[in-house]
């Protein structure tokens, strides 16, 4: 590490203070006030970014009636569950939606992390000229615009006959992610090779390596990348609708879309929508809960961009 | 076989889903696309060549080109800039107090948390003509606004995008703040310096490797922002390039005309990452120590 070129560095801290003990109170003093007046701006912030959640919920619970009537009221009048079973009624394909959605989840991120893992250990453990040049290529990827592959991939899928089916959202899933390939490699790099080198003294190869020495040390960083992914895949929205066209085939966020656009007397149905939309957010929030513990220690990002 | 041999071999063998993926799915895309934008192709029959006639198009015939790019720009830079600096902000604020940072952080990454249909919906019933902000407007007596209309649409995505945004940089923000020697600071603390030269020259070097690569992918990221377009609308005041791509592709299915509209957007990302690792990127590697 270097320190900061700063001419004020420079300067020798050696000046006592004078008055060591009154200054030490003053400070004391300071940092309190300084640390209430944080406090109070954190709170203040923090009410803003959860209002329109909490908004969304207790809108949730109201009447039709109440929901579009001119007052506004933060609490419902009248809790109306019934929204919530409006969801599940609302359409025919709901839990067909729901279903394709987990089988979404598990096949991409079965793929995506196992693919994963195999890469950034090639990557961390295998270095060559060639892998410093692959890597570099991998990091580019990452610029891609979407729009650029899109438009192909959506052409070739066509051809093939193979929109509407599962096959244009998991095949992708197949090369890994660039992200957490970064994220993985630097966790492993952090593996001493002697250890690596006594398991290969030991006869034991290289697969077998990865799975009883690197696997078991990289565990934060994979639940990391399970649960992120899970979590987007859950929420995915412009993928499924690239490729999907058929309601039954839908993912849950296309089948809300599509309740979306339903509307009475060109209002839509709006406390059902934020029902749903409650709804959905629970598994989210469930599995951020669940990976939090496990985010501060899996991402690091020290390297900086030059990993 | 020679060590070395037997590294590479086994290199290629462990990165070879990549290699398939990024073939498949990054590689071939890219090349097909970058032919197709030569060509007049509507998903009937073969593809024919036309030259730069798609480029020519969009540059002097396309209604509404500039305005896509002018639209793309405002957003994006008007959400990163946004979520960096409150994002930045927030983390030095949390990360200064002594109790519940983890409790702050976790408040403000829960819009982050919500999937996009959810936030989209939410944000439609808080922007609708009869949604619940112009609820809470009448309730002050205050007329109502289409937060959705030309003059509005643009702020109302952008304060939409920023809200859900702040929470991820402060993931990565929060760390990295986290991660600046207390002594450097108390060191300074014995200069008489006050907070903000504390910051610009001590915690502001010190993380700007993250900083700077939230800010590379931002600027990506924005530069293909059409979500939030294509969910809540606003018409003309806020089509983005990716958005107009994606209408162009998916409803006129003008394949051809889309992959040389979609290259104009590669080439313009090409562009500005390159000039910020110009210039960024000498600032930031020796603050690193690299």
């Amino acid at each position: 590490m270097q320190t900061a070129t700063d001419p004020m560095q420079a300067v020798p801290a050696e000046a006592e203070p004078r008055k060591p003990k009154n200054s030490f109170r003053g400070k004391k003093m300071r940092t309190l006030r300084k640390n209430i007046a944080f406090y109070i701006i954190l709170a203040l912030i923090g009410v803003m970014m959860v209002l329109p959640t909490a908004v969304m919920i207790f809108s949730s619970f109201k009447s039709f009636d109440e929901y579009y009537a001119l007052k506004f009221r933060f609490f419902p009048s009248v809790w109306h569950f019934d929204n919530y079973v409006r969801v599940f009624t609302s359409s025919e394909h709901f839990f067909t939606w729901v279903g394709n959605t987990i089988v979404l989840i598990v096949l991409n991120t079965v793929l995506c992390t196992f693919s994963t893992i195999l890469v950034a250990y090639g990557f961390a453990k295998f270095r060559c000229k060639l892998a410093d040049v692959l890597f570099m290529v991998l990091l580019c990827t990452m610029m891609i615009p979407w729009a650029v592959t899109m438009v192909p991939s959506f052409v070739v899928w066509a051809r093939l006959k193979l929109t509407d089916t599962i096959f244009p959202l998991l095949l992708p899933s197949i090369g890994g992610s660039a992200f957490y390939t970064f994220m993985f490699k630097q966790n492993m790099r952090g593996i001493p090779n002697e250890i690596m080198e006594a398991a290969e003294m030991d006869g034991a190869g290289s697969f077998k390596r990865l799975w009883t020495i690197v696997v078991p040390n990289c565990v934060p960083a994979i639940a990391t990348m399970v649960l992120f992914t899970a979590m987007g895949i859950w929420g995915d929205y412009l993928g499924p609708l690239i490729y999907l066209r058929t309601p039954s085939k839908f993912n849950i966020s296309l089948g809300l879309n599509m309740l979306r656009s339903q509307t009475t007397d060109g209002k839509q149905d709006a406390p059902m929508l934020l029902a749903a939309s409650v709804l959905m957010a629970i598994p989210s929030i469930a599995l951020y809960f669940l990976g939090t513990g496990l985010f501060s220690k899996g991402i690091s990002l020290q390297g900086g961009v030059k990993g | 076989m020679k060590r070395q041999t037997k590294t590479v071999v086994q290199f290629l063998g462990y990165v070879s889903p990549w290699l398939v993926g990024f073939s498949c799915f990054g590689l071939f895309p890219m090349v097909y696309s970058l032919y197709m934008s030569f060509c007049s192709y509507m998903m009937v029959g073969k593809p024919i060549w036309i030259g730069f006639q798609n480029f020519i198009d969009l540059f002097t015939k396309e209604r509404f080109f500039y305005k896509t790019f002018a639209n793309t720009f405002v957003f994006m830079t008007a959400t990163t800039v946004a979520t960096l600096v409150l994002g930045l902000l927030f983390s030095v604020l949390i990360n200064s107090i002594p109790r519940c940072k983890r409790f702050f952080q976790t408040v403000y990454y829960l819009p982050a948390i919500l999937p996009f249909i959810a936030g989209t919906m939410l944000w439609e019933s808080m922007y609708a003509r009869f949604g619940i902000l112009n609820g809470i407007l009448g309730n002050l007596g205050l007329g109502p606004i289409e937060f959705l209309n030309t003059n509005n649409a643009m702020t109302s995505l952008v304060v939409m995008s920023v809200w859900g945004g702040i929470g991820g940089k402060i993931t990565m923000l929060l760390p990295a703040v986290a991660a600046v020697p207390q002594e450097q600071l108390e060191s300074m603390d014995l200069d008489g310096a006050n907070a903000w030269s504390k910051f610009v020259h001590v915690t502001l070097p010190m993380i700007s490797p993250t900083l700077f690569y939230l800010l590379i992918m931002d600027i990506i990221g924005g530069l293909q922002a059409y979500g939030p377009m294509m969910m809540l609308g606003g018409g003309t005041a806020t089509i983005t390039a990716t958005l107009q791509i994606y209408n162009y592709a998916m409803i006129d299915h003008l394949m051809g005309y889309a992959s040389a509209y979609a290259w104009i957007v590669f080439v313009l990302v090409l562009i500005v990452t390159v000039i910020f690792f110009k210039f960024g990127g000498r600032k930031v590697y020796y603050a690193d120590g690299d």
